[in-house]
């Protein structure tokens, strides 16, 4: 008899190609892929900031302070005189690595417990759910201000903090998803054929736990973007002199009279790349979640 | 009342090419196809079928109550006591609903609002059909609820629903639609969701109300022994069709329809030898949204020949000559099949 | 009854440990009190009575248990930077802040409500699209860009409301409100989002019960059937989002007060982390986190107590 495939792996890749499939597939209309288009230059943006051919963007010209865009640069200067569309393009590096690192840091470890406490159940849970109860008991931005005067301004360390407030909103739905699969007939026949604790949790548990959290985080780094540029405004975020986009809406709110594209652009920047973080984020869920698609 | 007198009642539902098709995620679903049928005042007709005849479609089609996005087309007319109501305006409709026109579900779990009082619910119709006052209504309600056989209805009236079991609740929904005497019941599976013993308590009420107040009743069931004892005439579908039409003696004496006769042998009897097989009909309901040509029953009917798949049947009288197109206001035995049954089945009805 | 003594033991065990880690968070930040105080270049000396007065030489525990038992007795204790008792300085913030809050919840309630019942009963429509795509815009913005947006049109261009500057209600009723719309509205924008997105999708669910076909059957009117039989069941989830929605709307404020220059807790508790304040920003943070854990607590009651489904549910 020739070596069998083990059916599990076998499933999983199917699953995977049917993923692909789906997503590609017909039926998801021109502004979504509109949405994924810009998403894409933007985070372009972010890895290859450096090697673009843009003005420095910490360098005061006083001489092009406050002008507007087309006259001179693409998109204006501020009101020190920086380049507006070379800061954008840096302040996106922020938004991204901030973004991926804190929605990855809630989804692994907020995810991990949830599984965890959704399975094992016992003190563990009780455990979990008393501490994520204190944790979502403080209004989020008095929390976050308390972690980054706690610990620092770093890109990393804003990204930890901003990570933290997920979370508890991962571990919630990873735990409530767990105990519906847990409850489930394949689980229990895997059991039954003495499989082991970590092969269930790895085999059986994480596959199907995975997909809506994974789904939900394009939503949630729409989230962190928003967070992070309200810190930013507030002067908490990335300290200066690295752009961000909050720190430019915040100094631009200064010349909102005299010359309002200052704040404006990022402005217009930010919501586009949330709002396609959202679109996209939430079609793709509705794909893959069952019982929304019957709407 | 003998069939006779039946027939010297005014005509009260007078339901002419009914025709519904409503859009889905597939396409366009033939809900209801070309039904026809008239209902008199103080009679009762049962109309059967399995889920997916379109009996119930059509049952909330009379009123106009489907879905607004759903219904594509609507054709034919439904005639109330002379009004030809598939004409009325929205506004109109609402006038006629719950007071000319009453109907009760299949579900007393889910027919019933979780939030409100039972008294707000019964009391409602009251104040909006007959203007009664706050008090006033709620005094009625609790007769209303007294009359369905509520014991300590006074209590009970300011309970919520889900204080009350299912039987119940079923009497609270049959004490809305009474409650500003309708002229017609429409009772949609009034008792498919309740418990056999209870079953047979609440058909009895609504016999008995019925009679009381000499409403029409159109009762409609997928279970052919609930008809057999309550209906004066019965009307089977299948696949949105009317396929026969008969008064309920003639129907389970002589039926002509092999899909009636596939329904009647169906049934398990206790006089049956032990292991006798049960009689399923063989093959699936058809879908509704890509009608095949031809007679819809024809895929699983033993007696089809050639021509059942080309053309549809018409709906013709079953006796004395059997091709002879339909009178309208019929109460007669009619049937839509090109090779009808012709021999009386034995055994006769339950 | 039962049940609200079934619920206060983790009520209490909630805002014992929310205490705990204010004080632990907050006590454990970098920086010496004292140094921060005194200034950099004082002697150690200096620092060191400055320390033994404020009596941050004793370990953290105690620390941390004699100032619980005074906050229960409601003192936070005097800001060495500022001078004022705390709980005086947030008592006297409170009201602009609740003012805002409240303005904030009741104008997107009341817009939220009647989009959500004109969304739901046509489903699926070009209005209905329109309706949610605009809900969905709203919650990509947050609430300072809002703010920014709204004082770019109203106080800038059209001129017509004061960009920042608060005055009280008892001064000048008028006055007020036209201080207090704009940053009002720059929070309800993202709550009127999250509430018509959750209160359209209960509602289109509602409408598909049996019992509102029943009541189309009774013969009631569109409108009585909506607002009756319809919202009724769906307000209780937006009950609890509202709930729920409190810590994001308390955040809100802390940047819209900051932006407006409103003197509201909030504002007062970015300038004290600013400042290092740290006496400040352990009460306020104690205050907010309490306060929002009891509202939950009510509403969650609230919640047993009015909708029936629950109430007889035993």
């Amino acid at each position: 008899m020739p070596a069998k495939k083990h059916p599990k792996i076998e499933s999983r890749a199917q699953k995977f190609a049917r993923a692909l499939q789906q997503v590609f597939g017909r039926g998801f209309g021109p502004g979504f892929w509109l949405a994924v288009f810009w998403l894409v230059i933007v985070a372009f943006c972010a890895i290859f900031a450096d090697w673009l051919p843009l003005r420095d963007p910490l360098d005061p010209v006083i001489a092009n302070r406050l002008n507007g865009p087309l006259s001179g640069s693409l998109l204006g200067a501020d009101g020190l005189g920086r380049d507006i569309f070379s800061r954008l393009v840096h302040g996106a590096r922020v938004s991204v690595v901030i973004g991926l690192t804190a929605v990855s840091i809630g989804m692994i470890v907020g995810g991990a417990s949830g599984i965890i406490a959704g399975y094992f159940r016992g003190h563990f849970e009780r455990a979990l759910m008393a501490v994520l109860d204190v944790i979502l008991a403080f209004p989020w931005l008095v929390l976050l201000l308390a972690l980054v005067a706690f610990i620092g301004q770093s890109l990393f360390a804003i990204s930890v903090a901003i990570g933290f407030l997920w979370i508890p909103a991962y571990a919630r739905v990873a735990r409530a998803n767990t105990l519906s699969v847990v409850q489930r007939e394949y689980v229990l026949a895997a059991k039954a054929m003495g499989a082991s604790t970590s092969r269930i949790l790895l085999r059986e548990v994480l596959p199907n736990v995975i997909f809506p959290l994974l789904a939900y985080g394009l939503v949630a780094m729409g989230l962190v973007i928003i967070v992070e540029s309200a810190l930013a405004f507030l002067g908490l975020s990335v300290e200066a002199p690295q752009p961000t986009w909050g720190g430019m809406i915040s100094e631009g709110k200064r010349h909102l009279a005299t010359a309002v594209h200052v704040a404006l652009i990022p402005s217009i920047t930010m919501f586009v790349t949330v709002l396609s973080l959202n679109f996209v984020g939430d079609r793709v869920r509705s794909r893959f979640d069952v019982k929304e698609s019957n709407l | 009342m003998t069939p006779a007198e039946h027939k010297e009642q005014p005509l009260l539902l007078d339901v002419r090419n009914l025709t519904i098709r409503l859009n889905s995620a597939v396409g366009l679903v033939h809900a209801v196809e070309d039904v026809s049928f008239v209902l008199r005042e103080g009679q009762t007709l049962g109309i059967v079928g399995e889920s997916g005849s379109g009996k119930s479609v059509m049952a909330r089609s009379l009123m106009n109550l489907l879905p607004r996005r759903s219904v594509t087309q609507r054709q034919g007319s439904v005639v109330l006591s002379g009004r030809k109501i598939s004409a009325l305006s929205e506004r109109d409709l609402q006038k006629l609903r719950g007071a000319q026109v009453a109907m009760i579900f299949q579900d007393p779990m889910t027919a019933l609002n979780p939030v409100l009082t039972i008294c707000v619910q019964v009391s409602e119709p009251l104040q909006q059909h007959l203007g009664l006052s706050k008090s006033a209504a709620r005094q009625r309600a609790i007769e209303l609820l007294d009359a369905v056989g509520i014991p300590d209805a006074a209590s009970r009236v300011d309970q919520y629903p889900h204080q009350l079991s299912g039987g119940m609740r079923q009497r609270v929904v049959i004490a809305i639609a009474l409650a500003c005497d309708p002229a017609l019941l429409i009772a949609d599976e009034p008792t498919t969701a309740l418990d056999v013993t209870v079953q047979k308590q609440i058909l009895d009420l609504l016999s008995r109300l019925q009679t009381q107040r000499r409403m029409g009743m159109l009762l409609i069931t997928h279970d052919l022994g609930v008809v057999a004892s309550r209906a004066d005439i019965i009307a089977v579908m299948y696949a949105g069709r009317l396929v026969e039409l008969a008064p309920a003696a003639t129907l389970f004496s002589a039926m002509r329809h092999p899909y009636t006769e596939a329904l009647f042998n169906s049934i398990p009897r206790i006089t049956d030898p032990s292991h006798t097989r049960l009689q399923a009909i063989p093959g699936r309901p058809p879908q509704l949204h890509n009608p095949a040509p031809g007679c819809a029953f024809a895929p699983r009917c033993q007696y089809a020949q050639q021509r059942c798949h080309r053309e549809t049947p018409p709906v013709v009288l079953s006796e004395p000559s059997v091709s002879s197109v339909v009178p309208v206001g019929h109460t007669e035995h009619v049937h839509a099949c090109f090779f009808p049954v012709t021999r009386p089945v034995a055994g006769g009805a339950n | 009854m039962m049940m609200l003594l079934r619920k206060l033991p983790w009520l209490m065990g909630t805002l014992l440990a929310v205490s705990f880690f204010t004080f632990m968070l907050v006590g454990l930040l970098p920086g010496d009190p004292a140094v921060l105080i005194l200034g950099a270049g004082v002697s150690p000396e200096a620092i060191a009575a400055l320390r033994l007065e404020m009596g941050l030489d004793r370990p953290l525990l105690i620390r941390y248990l004699d100032w619980l038992g005074s906050a229960l007795t409601g003192d936070l204790g005097r800001s060495p930077m500022t001078g004022e008792l705390v709980m005086d300085a947030i008592l006297e913030r409170l009201p602009v802040t609740v003012q805002l809050g409240l303005m904030a919840i009741v104008i997107a309630l009341v817009m939220a409500i009647p989009l959500a019942m004109v969304s739901a009963s046509f489903a699926g429509s070009k209005l209905d699209r329109v309706i949610s795509g605009i809900g969905f815009a709203l919650m990509s913005v947050p609430g300072f860009m809002m703010a920014i947006f709204l004082i770019l049109i109203f106080a800038v261009t059209l001129g017509w409301f004061p960009a920042t500057g608060w005055i009280p209600f008892s001064v000048s009723p008028l006055d007020n409100l036209r201080n207090a719309l704009l940053p009002a509205l720059s929070l309800a924008m993202i709550e009127l989002a999250l509430y018509l997105r959750l209160l359209r999708t209960d509602l289109i669910d509602t409408l598909q019960q049996d019992y509102i076909t029943l009541a189309r059957a009774k013969g009631m009117p569109s409108w009585r059937i909506l607002t009756r039989h319809a919202l009724r069941p769906s307000s209780f989830s937006l009950l609890t989002v509202v709930g729920l929605q409190l810590g994001g709307v308390i955040s809100g404020a802390i940047i819209v007060e900051e932006i407006f220059a409103l003197p509201g807790v909030g504002r007062l508790l970015y300038q004290s982390i600013l400042q290092r304040d740290l006496l400040m920003v352990q009460g306020i943070v104690l205050f907010i986190a309490t306060a929002y854990v009891l509202v939950n607590f009510i509403v969650d009651l609230c919640y047993s107590l009015l909708d029936p489904r629950v109430r007889y549910a035993g």
